[in-house]
């Protein structure tokens, strides 16, 4: 069929402004707002459509970590230095610092611009999770009180029309490509981006005084599925980690890149769609489980007392200050354990009978319609195809019981060299202005190392925005190298005009193989350089075949040869590390010791020059947080909120 | 802000595009002819951009790229026209429930 849309391939639009923020979600959102709040005339490019593109585009339901909110017991510091400890350090201690301190801002943020956070409706008075002065309803730990169930299918509509009435210029199926640098006297620094547009292929070359990453997180690395791609990951398809793959060209310093995870999601076969099974996490916590004869399976605390009422599941073990639980929060420590039911094979052990089943129907009436109505409904991905759908197919959570698929928040089984990005996996590096290495680039949400949720994509959008818009005043526009920009643009168009007859998910299935085969479960100096070889062979012999037909393919194309990038970046990565390490899931069958003295700290990783170059940051780089925070921010907190 | 466009590098050997239905296992989005207006909201809503505007003006868009769907309902959420779209999720991924009363030992 003929192509609707404009056919602008080899025109270019040149744009410039003072603050370009790349990525259109939740953090890229708040970048915007906060940089235009400041008067930084502000860019935003994003390659699906804002009003609902990223992550929580449909929804969410939890906000987690809102230290400062008025009803939580846990201060910012206690929080931030619970969470680095459960991950033996391997966490950001700055951007969740940042996370727990304005994360309740920009609640209050999102209430002004039109969203819900609160019940102001009155459905849950009453409800033991339900602070009755505020509103707010809280989830997991009820005395710690710092996660919030809100009303996320309103959010992402919210962020849009208020970037529109603070002039934010967004532009909507645009997709950034490449990183401009100015090399002025001797001194690197980001001059603003290269993008295309994927309905007419029109090349965009926006210069800006800073830049704002917000590109999430990579994916299609180790799973890709070449019929329901969309399904391959838990992210949005179109979310791989172009950012990544762009500050990896740049020469943008990363970390604990060779972190990876046994797969968690992937409803292209072996997961059900999240959210959409019986389970007692996240969204689901704390229903009540039950076995094939409708047995309840008992929630135990962390020193394995059984717990007989519902309201205990909300309580922290005797002598714990508060538990974690959510997003970032997998298998927690001893220290911060919450209540749990033993894993299914323990239950068999048991004598329970399988399949499990979650059953609401023994929670009390307003818990039971908080997680079926309330979280699953404003839960991203559930409002339409789970809530309604299973209603229509004649589901009542009161009536009915809905089956488990898998221990924990999990739905499936994986093989081991399945592995995913998954919690809080590696990223840019960053300092206390959420800067990356290079003057004038900073980065927010889930592109930062060690990022997870949308509370954090929220918090340290808005600080980066507002930090990029402060260096802007200082700043004039730099000077871009137009023959770079020119070379990326014929990079960029070449899968248009190319003779070859490669599709890109021959390619993602190759280097999805590529990278189970080369860098699975369990890793070996010989087989990581095998990888790099055929990948490097890959985008010699392979990538200049590719062909494609249209805009949106390009988009996709694209999208595939920064699979390869990343996918390089990750072998780089776990090429550096010899050693093992229980908190980065990290098995060198080489170097089988785990997390020795001598390397208990952050590897980076960046290309100089074509040269990979690696080094080294103590796992407490981040300082002394608070004083941190006070030196980087205005005395008065008048910026953070 | 400022912009200007350059159209003069338009290259006219990459001006032939096209797209075909990208057939796929699954099917997630089903329209009601009868009730969509072809307003192509949910089109703009759809961050995955799987579909294409219908040639035939009034019509529901086309899903070109089904395969590529995320499932994540927001094209549902946006249309103005109840029933007009409807989205669900391919038949392995549809989770089983049943009466709480039953034992499966007595299936
Ligand atoms: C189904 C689901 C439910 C979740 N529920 C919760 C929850 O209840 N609570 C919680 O705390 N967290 C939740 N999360 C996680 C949370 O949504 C994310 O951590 C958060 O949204 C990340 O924000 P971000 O801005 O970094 O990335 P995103 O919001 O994902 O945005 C990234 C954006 O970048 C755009 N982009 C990518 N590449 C390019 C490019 N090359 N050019 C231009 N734009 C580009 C994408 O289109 C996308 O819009 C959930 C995630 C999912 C998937
Ligand atoms: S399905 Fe709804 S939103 Fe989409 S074109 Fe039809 S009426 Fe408009
Ligand atoms: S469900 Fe989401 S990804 Fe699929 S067509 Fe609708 S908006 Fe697009």
């Amino acid at each position: 069929m003929k192509w609707p849309y404009e056919n602008a391939v080899g025109a270019t639009e040149t744009l410039s402004c003072d603050v370009l923020v790349l990525g259109g979600g939740i953090a890229g959102c708040w970048a915007a707002i906060a940089a235009a709040r400041k008067g930084a005339s502000v860019v935003l490019l994003e390659k699906g459509a804002t009003m609902r593109s990223g992550s929580a585009g449909s929804g969410c339901d939890h906000w987690e970590s809102a230290a400062t909110n008025p009803g939580s017991t846990v201060s910012p510091e206690e929080l931030t230095a619970a969470v680095l400890d459960d991950q033996d350090g391997y966490n950001n201690g700055i951007s969740h610092y940042i996370e727990s301190r304005e994360g309740y801002d920009r609640i209050l943020d999102l209430e002004r611009f039109g969203g819900k956070v609160r019940d102001t409706a009155d459905e849950f008075a009453g409800a033991r999770f339900r602070d009755e002065a505020t509103k707010f309803l809280y989830a997991y730990d009820d005395r710690a009180r710092t996660t919030l169930r809100v009303w996320g299918t309103t959010f992402k509509p919210a962020l849009y029309r208020e970037c529109r009435r603070l002039g934010v210029k967004a532009l909507d199926r645009t997709a950034a490509t490449s990183l401009l640098v100015s090399e002025a006297g001797g001194v690197r620094r980001g001059a603003g981006a290269t993008a295309v547009n994927a309905r007419t292929g029109k090349f965009l070359v926006c210069r800006a005084k800073t830049t704002v990453l917000c590109m999430s997180r990579p994916a299609r690395i180790w799973l890709f599925h070449p019929d329901l791609v969309g399904l391959s990951e838990f992210r949005p398809p179109q979310c791989v980690g172009n950012g990544h793959a762009m500050g990896w060209r740049a020469g943008l310093d990363f970390t604990m890149m060779e972190k990876s995870v046994p797969a968690e999601f992937s409803a292209a076969g072996r997961s059900f769609p999240p959210y959409s099974t019986g389970n007692n996490h996240n969204t689901w916590f704390p229903a009540t489980i039950v076995d094939a004869d409708g047995r309840e399976v008992p929630y135990l605390d962390r020193d394995g007392r059984e717990l007989r009422t519902y309201e205990e599941r909300f309580q922290p073990a005797p002598g714990q200050k508060f538990f974690l639980m959510g997003g970032g929060v997998d298998a927690p420590k001893y220290a911060y354990r919450g209540p749990e039911v033993p894993d299914f094979g323990e239950l068999l052990e048991r004598g329970y009978r399988p399949p499990f089943y979650a059953d609401l129907s023994r929670l009390p009436e307003l818990e039971r319609r908080a997680i079926w109505g309330l979280m699953v409904g404003q839960e991203g991905k559930t409002q339409v195809p789970v809530l309604a759908e299973f209603t229509g197919r004649g589901f009542d959570p009161a009536k009915h019981r809905l089956q488990s698929y898998g221990s924990g928040w999990k739905s499936a089984s994986f093989l081991p060299q399945e592995r995913q990005l998954f919690g809080l996996p590696g990223g840019l590096l960053h300092d206390w202005d959420l800067r990356t290495c290079l003057e004038g680039v900073y980065a927010a949400g889930d592109q930062l190392f060690a990022s997870n949720c949308m509370g954090h994509a929220a918090a340290t959008g808005h600080y980066a925005g507002r930090h990029a818009a402060d260096a802007a005043r200082a700043t004039d526009l730099p000077a871009y190298d137009e023959a770079e920009a020119a070379r990326e643009q014929a990079r960029v168009l070449a899968p248009l005009g190319s003779d070859g007859d490669l599709g890109w998910k021959e390619l993602n299935m190759g280097i999805a193989k590529a990278m189970q085969l080369y860098c699975g479960d369990r890793k070996h100096e010989e087989t990581l350089r095998q990888g790099l070889a055929l990948l490097g062979e890959y985008e010699r012999e392979q990538v200049p075949q590719l062909h494609c037909d249209n805009p949106h393919d390009l988009m996709r194309t694209l999208e595939t040869i920064d699979v390869l990038a990343v996918s390089q970046l990750i072998l780089h990565a776990s090429l550096a590390r010899r050693s093992s390490s229980r908190a980065l899931c990290f098995d060198r069958v080489d170097y089988p010791e785990v997390d020795p003295e001598a390397d208990r700290k952050f590897f980076t990783i960046r290309r100089e020059g074509g040269e990979v170059r690696t080094g080294a940051l103590p796992l407490d780089f981040h300082g002394d947080l608070a004083a941190n925070y006070a030196r980087h921010n205005r005395a008065d907190g008048e910026d953070a909120r | 802000m400022s912009g200007d466009v350059n159209r003069n590098g338009t290259d006219g050997a990459t001006n032939g595009l096209r797209a075909e239905v990208v057939p796929c296992s699954a099917r997630p989005i089903r329209f009601d002819p009868a009730k969509c207006n072809g307003c192509n909201r949910c089109l703009e809503a759809c961050q995955v951009d799987v579909f294409l505007p219908n040639p035939e003006k009034g019509s529901p868009p086309l899903v070109v790229w089904p395969g590529e769907c995320w499932y994540c309902g927001s094209c549902v959420q946006e249309c103005p026209r109840p029933g007009a779209i409807a989205l669900s999720h391919p038949l392995m991924n549809r989770t089983r429930f049943v009466p709480v009363g039953s034992s499966d030992s007595q299936d």
